[in-house]
């Protein structure tokens, strides 16, 4: 059997579904956080029986990839769960007429049923119940309440063979359903709904936005610094670094396996940045220096997400995105860009034309750092003064700024308006958010450290045969050239293809100066998105448009690299 | 003394004024894209903010917040309440 969990954007589907599955899914405050589906498995009265998350829409006449998905999957099901907010009953049961005149086995879940209380609303559920003609069922999914219920429900999910309405007969039974069910009486301003008008008010919403991302900067660096300086690395330098020393002793201190191993010693020693071995570099890159800021991004990506603030920064940004060809919504996928490129990429299809999606791809996979290149970028670049890093961050926002602006010029057709819904404020659910953290960190150990690990083993091979240097001679001219980067660094280039931390802690064993890294970092954030992003993309686009998309990465990252080398060299900065 | 209310599309209306939509002009696509998300004729709505001169506009609708862009606004015809003294 498979049933369906249907309803509006950000009504709470994603956390109905962990609760009735126990499978973690990525859930948040804002519309259009599902954009596949997921699928899970639960009992009932013994049996097993599919369920699928399907992403939220307002109708099934598809208007964008989320409602093309949902309005295609609904005739896959055998039953359907139609979740419903139930603070906002009159919005929600346009999609619930259509659903029944799908004459499919429903069950209403009427999510959201501890917050109407205080919000003054009152809903009559016998007689819902009784208009509707399926069980309906009151659920909190957050607090976890009426979960059972629904389960013990679904045996008694009835098809309604109502016939098929036009878009103003159902809203009309709408409204006739509303006046019959619900009672509102009226509640004064709460502190948190001025908050929330406020936020989105052209003075104050700029000034909470400022301090927003102001706040949220300083709390994902001083946190990742933290890990690092009282965790990961005092444990690296203190339990494994010994246990290390003994390893590289019994190999007897250098030698292929050595090398490979635990890499070259620098100085007599084990560097853990630049001795390149696998259980060097290959576990303190991933762990030490990366995983840190991954968790302290996570965390407060997390925080703004769970609270609702994001929809209502891209109202703000809306005005200044259509400058780039984009309305304000692609600021979400664009965060999450700063966190990782493939969901980044997953979450430009809450994007509506097809022209606006590439236009959001292409900037997040050229202008966008991942957490794992930024926090080596942070921790090498910095290393240089904080000037040389302000120089990386500010070359790649102007890129972004920039070639949005060309691309809007160039492509043809407009960008569609924005139309959202803006969620209310909430305090996060800690146990939710912490949920959602334990996902992606895990994410990033079980995808990305083989990958750290696989692209240190392979630098280590190819160093041993002449491959690095034949590809360093044919693309020296460019590299030495333009970019003015010494011609080793092609390799670490080509590494980025692979894991851009470890590319950039490939640059590290150069020696570069100031200059050289600030034009490697930029490059290497630019040039080549990393495979698993590669693949996104393809898949996302299209080949003719992914083709498309990488020319102009490569050409604007050779552009950019270029004119900052001449800057940087003709102002004098080494 | 109540003023009368008067026509005027969602673009003109001043934040915290409020009305019923009258009309959604401009085709199709885009009364379809705004019905879905539940603004048709006849519902009562508050302007509650303009984020710039020409940037979205966010309404109360059924005790949601939507924010929609300056363009679509300017094609949502409003009879405002007019003002009580």
């Amino acid at each position: 059997m498979k049933i369906l969990l249907m309803g509006n954007p950000n009504v709470g589907k994603s956390v109905l579904f962990s609760r009735l599955t126990g499978v973690h899914v990525i859930s948040s405050n804002y519309p259009g956080t599902t954009v596949g589906f997921t699928r899970g498995f639960l009992k009932i009265k013994g049996k097993k029986a599919e369920l699928v998350d399907v992403p939220g829409s307002y109708t099934l006449d598809p208007s964008s990839e989320a409602e093309k998905v949902a309005s295609e999957m609904v005739e896959t099901g055998d039953v359907i769960i139609n979740v419903v907010n139930a603070t906002n009953l009159e919005r929600n049961l346009y999609l619930t007429l259509q659903l029944l005149e799908r004459d499919i086995p429903m069950v209403v879940a009427l999510n959201m049923w501890d917050d109407t209380r205080h919000r003054g609303i009152e809903i009559d559920l016998n007689r819902l119940e009784a208009i509707l003609g399926v069980p309906v069922i009151p659920t909190a999914a957050i607090a976890g309440q009426g979960i059972r219920e629904l389960v013990d429900a679904l045996p008694r999910a009835r098809r309604v063979a109502t016939p098929p309405g036009s878009r103003d007969e159902r809203w009309i039974r709408v409204g006739q359903i509303i006046d019959q069910v619900q009672q509102i009486s009226h509640k004064h301003h709460r502190w948190f709904e001025r908050l929330e008008d406020a936020s989105v008010k052209p003075l104050s919403g700029t000034f909470i936005a400022a301090l927003v991302l102001a706040l949220s900067f300083l709390v994902i660096r001083y946190l990742g610094e933290a890990i690092i300086g009282y965790g990961m690395d005092p444990l690296f330098r203190n339990l494994w670094l010994p246990v290390l020393d003994r390893l590289s002793a019994f190999l007897g201190g250098a030698g292929i396996f050595h090398d490979i191993l635990i890499g070259k010693k620098i100085d007599g020693t084990i560097d853990f940045i630049q001795s390149f071995g696998l259980l060097s570099s290959g576990l303190y890159v991933p762990f030490a220096m990366v995983l840190p800021y991954i968790i302290s991004f996570y965390f407060v990506l997390g925080i703004l997400e769970d609270t609702g603030y994001l929809p209502r920064l891209a109202v703000l940004m809306d005005t200044a995105m259509h400058r780039i060809g984009l309305h304000g919504f692609a600021i979400i996928p664009t965060l999450l860009g700063l966190g990782c490129n493939v969901p980044a990429i997953l979450a430009t299809r809450i994007l509506e034309s097809k022209r606006e999606r590439f236009i959001a791809a292409t900037l997040v996979a050229i202008a966008i750092p991942c957490a794992s290149l930024q926090a080596m970028i942070i921790g090498l670049v910095g290393g240089k003064g904080w000037g040389y890093l302000a120089v990386v961050y500010g070359t790649l926002f102007l890129t972004w700024v920039l070639l949005g602006a060309v691309l809007n010029r160039f492509l043809k057709g407009l960008s569609p308006e924005l139309l959202i819904e803006i969620p209310p404020y909430r305090l996060p659910p800690w146990h939710l958010l912490f949920h959602k953290l334990r996902i992606r960190v895990w994410g990033f150990l079980l995808e990305a450290v083989p990958v750290v690990l696989g692209a240190v083993l392979i630098v280590n091979l190819l160093y041993l045969t002449d491959i690095f240097t034949f590809l360093a001679d044919l693309v020296a001219p460019v590299v030495t050239g333009i970019l003015g980067l010494p011609r080793e660094a092609v390799t670490a280039l080509v590494i980025g293809f692979l894991r851009k931390d470890v590319a950039m802690g490939m640059l590290a064993l150069l020696n570069l100066s100031g200059r050289e890294l600030v034009v490697g970092s930029v490059v290497l954030a630019m040039s080549f998105p990393c495979v698993a992003t590669f693949v996104v993309l393809l898949r996302e686009l299209g080949m003719s448009d992914l083709i498309k998309s990488t020319l102009i990465m490569l050409l604007s990252s050779v552009a950019v690299g270029g004119i900052l080398n001449a800057i940087l060299f003709q102002a004098g900065i080494k | 003394m109540t003023m009368a209310g008067s026509l005027k599309s969602l673009a003109d209306m001043k934040n915290e004024e409020s009305g019923t939509i009258v009309e959604i002009q401009g085709g199709e696509a885009v009364s379809s894209r705004l019905a879905a998300i539940g603004v048709i004729p006849g519902k009562k709505i508050i302007k509650t903010s303009s984020v710039s001169s020409r940037g979205p506009v966010t309404i109360k609708i059924d005790r949601a917040l939507l924010a929609l862009g300056y363009g679509m606004a300017g094609k949502i015809l409003v009879k405002t309440d007019g003002s009580a003294p």
